[in-house]
């Protein structure tokens, strides 16, 4: 179990990397981040209902998965990524995906009101806002263009420069899903690629 | 911009004093691959077409940009990163070419820069997740419809080969199942 003291001084970390805070900062970040411990297995967000806010992961990994009868992942998202519906969450309509635990996490959901505190609470709050629209902007094509290329092994390659340990976090059924093939060939590909 | 956030005059004036009008003939390359993209456009008249380079050889055209649209090779530009993509006009184009430095005096010298910066790139991630569920999709039609949601008057714009690029198809295979809708609708 992960002390509470270190995981808001993860939330404090991804802040300062891009934003100066002063004490005084700190201190209400501190009071008005809740973090949230979710076991694996849950899905926080059901596709077709209201989005409440994003998700931003301190501790675990999360999937987003697409409203399809299989939940075919779209995205893994881990340690320090926000993972949410985010075209539903701007335009105020409920989630087209769903988003599930893989393995025990803990979370701080940024909601509207959340972001809207930071962005009028913190001297460079609106820069903050703005610097993570534009890592989610740059995430988003990134991995869209992943999409792209039709090579599944070379998909495979960017995950795992994204989450290196992936493959001892989730299963090869879930990651072959992911690569939009079938695990024995996505076992086959594995091992030619060896030789 | 002005409709987006508040500013002065004097700060117009010196954000425009860093900016240029570009004019570009069609088929010229803006933005080429393995650079770094450092500038911002903003498009006045023509056509903008982004182009995703599958390997040496080939590219896809996976985007494009219509008048009065900011464009750029976005994950280059935002990241300081080598680029993948190759910007090139589609028809005679005029831009306004904004350099990263004047991106960067707008947010550090103007109250609101940083909200114009937040509308640009929510934006833009509207943008990009439609291309992503564009490309999901199975069914021409929908790929279509869906197009249309995003660029409602893109037939004013771009011919049918551009479109056919853009969903993927071959133009004759596009011209047919759009003539079969076309005509299914007129009955």
């Amino acid at each position: 179990m992960i002390k509470k003291q270190v995981l808001v001084e993860q939330i404090l970390k991804l802040m300062t990397d891009k934003i100066n805070l002063s004490e005084q900062e700190f201190g209400m970040v501190q009071k008005n981040f809740e973090i949230m411990k979710v076991s694996k297995k849950t899905i926080i967000l059901h596709p077709d209902t209201p989005i409440e806010g994003l998700y931003l992961i301190l501790d675990g990994l999360l999937r987003f998965f697409a409203n399809n009868e299989k939940k075919t992942t779209i995205r893994f998202k881990s340690n320090g990524e926000i993972v949410g519906d985010l075209v539903g969450f701007l335009k105020s309509k409920p989630s087209e995906f769903g988003i599930e635990t893989v393995e025990n996490s803990y979370i701080v959901l940024l909601s509207f009101e959340k972001i809207n505190w930071i962005e009028n609470n913190l001297k460079e709050g609106k820069k903050l806002i703005r610097i993570f629209y534009e890592i989610t902007l740059s995430t988003i094509l990134t991995q869209d263009f992943d999409l792209i290329n039709s090579d599944p092994l070379k998909r495979f390659d960017e995950l795992k420069d994204r989450i290196p340990d992936i493959e001892q976090r989730v299963s090869q059924k879930m990651i072959a899903t992911y690569l939009n093939i079938t695990p024995a060939y996505f076992s086959l590909l594995k091992s030619k690629a060896i030789k | 911009m002005s409709s987006q956030i508040n500013w002065s005059e004097p700060q117009q004036h010196e954000f425009i004093l860093q900016c240029s009008v570009k004019e570009f003939c069609k088929e010229k390359k803006i933005i080429k691959r393995i650079s770094i993209a450092n500038k911002l456009y903003f498009v006045n008249s023509g056509v903008l077409g982004i182009y995703f380079n599958l390997n040496e050889i080939e590219r896809k055209l996976w985007n494009i940009a219509l008048p009065y649209t900011f464009t750029t090779a976005w994950p280059s530009f935002l990241m300081n990163l080598p680029n993948k993509l190759e910007i090139i006009a589609l028809k005679d184009t005029v831009c306004v070419e904004i350099p990263i430095t004047a991106l960067q005096w707008l947010y550090e010298n103007v109250a609101e820069g940083d909200k114009f910066g937040t509308l640009l790139y929510q934006n833009q991630i509207i943008i990009a997740d439609s291309r992503f569920l564009i490309q999901k999709e199975t069914s021409l039609q929908k790929k279509y419809e869906n197009l249309l949601k995003i660029y409602p008057n893109i037939n004013k714009h771009v011919n049918k080969k551009v479109i056919s690029n853009l969903l993927d198809v071959s133009q004759e295979h596009f011209t047919r199942e759009y003539k079969k809708w076309y005509h299914s609708s007129k009955k």
